[in-house]
């Protein structure tokens, strides 16, 4: 097998290329591999039932993988491997993942097509950014929906005892401690003291904050992830990738966070959904990740609600789930904020796509993930009882696509405008940290109109 | 089809070849240089941010149109700057990066494109540059903008940072700071005293504008 060191040789040896050349190879790649493997959107379709669309999908990304490997920005060099040993790689790669401890555990595992089993489900909020002196309260809410197997809670906004937290600044490291410990806390006020983090540091970009704070003593359990993200398209710099051997040497988990943007240097959802795969094989090489966080997006809206970006994360899951065992934490991305049919509109939509199609699910980013507070919790908890009602009842693509279509004309045309809801603080009883009347109301009547689509709920 | 037509099209067709021979045409014909830039290629590279824009185009395309356009117009350079009719950077100079420690630049560099192709001279200072060379490159150029991005909410802090800098050494005025990015929003750009934010890339180049004429 490739070892991690092989790569980081190869990093130095690898063809020397412009990064421009680069994105403009990848581009020429992609064209030719869409059209030789005619790979082709459908509206009409948004989760193809058709077996062979996915495994050429598959064969695609790897070939393009092989064309193209990764690009490495500290020494301008593309990292190429061969079929055999991107097969290899692919092959001895984690089925399971196991989060947190005790009572809490969740396990996460490797999914196929149709499969009856649960998905996994991960509560996430992160992205959105959160004041300090709410922090606990909105990752112990997030902790607190109930079928989540792993959680990781939401971003500690722009400032940490009053000083603006920057990348490389002493301030980072003293707020990724403070960061870890109270997602722990959150956890213990939730109930779940051993629920895992899927993610466990928001507020930390370089490797020294996250070292500092990935402790024991900070909270940190010893299965906790921490992520390594790759640069759209496909790039690593030695900044993300010198996590690595601490993660290897300490045992912690590691996880692959890609987010291809369509519309960008891979194109449309054709492109970027071979190039999402191909970041699941750049995770293996680059990062030695245990499992992988595809969160892909639209370049223009922010967000992967919209019937392309349904669609990729259809083909792309099935591609996978049918010729690997790779561990897909698919993440949904939605436009609309909290408290809004909207929102419970996109994250079902993208439950139902991602569940059939053989992905785990990871719920949400809101609201774009950039508006402070802009986070909520039924919507998400929405979203994992989709994911598990429409395993549990066998669901097919073929029953799943009109389901997803009668959801998508729901919301579809509001996505450029879509609302932005409202603030976490109006739709919950800050002391008693649960939600208000009137979003629990929401919550009930999406639940009957869900129900009226099909889902099952009888089963949960 | 009139030649400026002509051009728009070639352009948006990311058509380099053609749009070297139509400005040689225009040359031939004795057509003002800095008339064809403006409403041929210039009126195409907008079609071609609209059609981006709207997801009709993707960013590949783009970048094909924004080089078959600079190639038309190093054709006609040297007729602008021999009669001096005009300048093909009329709005001045803008100084853009990705902010320190963020590595993320594909929405700068989209930026980059418009700007370019939009009467702006661009000194890219890349990405995860330093607060200080931000200041130092936009100071001894004289720059009429400064367009930071961001990608990650823990390096959007040297923003502030940034504009706090400008502030203390008194250039803020001289050097009107705008900023983007997937985590900046225009109230947190309002905060910190940013003088423009744009959502994408068509809005940024707006923004410059405004910006540069002050």
């Amino acid at each position: 097998m490739v070892t991690f060191w092989e790569v980081l040789e190869r990093c130095g040896k690898g063809q020397r290329m412009q990064e421009s050349d680069y994105d403009a190879l990848l581009y020429k790649s992609v064209s030719k591999l869409i059209e030789k493997y005619d790979i082709k959107f459908d509206p009409g379709q948004i989760v193809p039932d058709d077996d062979s669309l996915a495994d050429r999908a598959y064969e695609a990304a790897v070939e393009l993988f092989e064309q193209v490997g990764f690009y490495c920005l500290d020494t301008k060099r593309v990292v190429r491997f061969s079929r055999s040993e991107i097969e290899e790689r692919v092959a001895l790669a984690p089925d399971t993942y196991t989060w947190g401890e005790g009572k809490d555990r969740g396990v996460t595992y490797s999914r196929k097509v149709e499969d009856l089993r649960d998905p996994s489900f991960v509560a996430s909020g992160l992205g959105v950014p959160v004041p300090q002196d709410m922090f606990v309260k909105v990752c112990q809410a997030i902790a607190s929906v109930p079928l989540a197997d792993a959680f990781c809670g939401v971003s500690l906004q722009d400032t940490f005892r009053g000083i603006p937290i920057r990348a490389g600044h002493p301030v980072e490291v003293a707020a990724a401690i403070w960061d870890v410990s109270k997602r722990r806390e959150a956890a213990r006020l939730a109930g779940r003291p051993g629920l895992g983090l899927y993610a466990m540091i928001s507020c930390a970009e370089s490797t020294a904050a996250i070292i500092a704070a990935a402790r024991e003593q900070f909270g940190a359990l010893p299965a906790d992830v921490t992520q390594n993200g790759a640069i759209a398209e496909l790039k690593v710099d030695f900044a993300r990738m010198n996590k690595v051997p601490w993660q290897t040497e300490s045992g912690a988990g590691i996880a692959g966070l890609y987010g291809p943007l369509m519309g960008g240097y891979a194109g449309g959802p054709e492109g970027t959904m071979l190039t999402q795969i191909a970041h699941f094989f750049l995770g293996l090489f680059a990062f030695n990740a245990d499992y992988h966080i595809p969160f892909p997006i639209d370049l223009h809206q922010v967000c992967n609600s919209t019937s392309p970006m349904l669609w990729l994360v259809s083909v792309y899951s099935q591609a996978l789930a049918r010729n690997t065992h790779l561990l897909n934490e698919s993440v949904s991305m939605a436009a609309a904020g909290p408290a809004t049919r909207m929102l419970f509109y996109e994250l079902a939509a993208h439950a139902v796509t991602a569940t059939v199609s053989g992905a785990n699910l990871v719920a949400a980013g809101i609201a774009r993930d950039k508006y402070p507070e802009r986070v909520s919790t039924l919507e998400i908890q929405t979203a994992s009882e989709v994911g598990h009602i429409v395993a549990r009842m066998g669901m097919t693509r073929k029953e799943a696509n009109p389901l997803v279509k009668a959801l998508l004309s729901k919301y579809e045309k509001d996505v450029p405008d879509a609302p932005l809801g409202k603030k976490f603080s109006e739709i919950y009883d800050m002391e008693k940290v649960t939600p208000l009347p009137e979003y629990l109301k929401l919550y009930e009547s999406i639940r009957e109109e869900l129900a009226k689509l099909g889902l099952n709920y009888s089963l949960l | 089809m009139d030649i400026l037509k002509q051009m728009a099209e070639a352009v948006i067709a990311g058509d380099a070849e053609h749009c070297v021979s139509l400005a040689k045409q225009a040359m031939e014909n004795n057509l003002d240089p800095v008339e064809v830039i403006q409403q041929g290629f210039s009126k195409g590279m907008d079609t071609v941010g609209g059609k981006f824009e709207s997801g009709e185009m993707f960013l590949p395309e783009m970048m094909q149109a924004a080089e078959a356009m600079k190639g038309g117009v190093a054709v006609l350079k040297p007729a602008i700057e021999s009669t001096g009719s005009g300048s093909l950077t009329e709005f001045g100079k803008a100084v853009l990066a990705t902010i320190q420690g963020d590595m993320h630049d594909i929405g700068k560099n989209i930026v980059k494109l418009l700007l370019s192709t939009s009467g702006f001279e661009i000194i890219d200072l890349g990405k995860d540059v330093k607060v200080a060379v931000i200041i130092d490159k936009a100071e001894e150029i004289h720059a009429d903008v400064i367009g930071v991005s961001a990608l990650m909410t823990t390096t959007m802090g040297y923003m502030p940072e940034l504009i706090q800098e400008l502030q203390e050494l008194g250039i803020k005025e001289e050097l009107p700071v705008m900023v983007g990015g997937a985590p900046v929003t225009e109230e947190w750009a309002k905060e910190i005293g940013a003088d423009g934010y744009a959502k994408d890339a068509v809005g940024a180049v707006r923004t410059a504008k405004g910006l540069a004429k002050k």
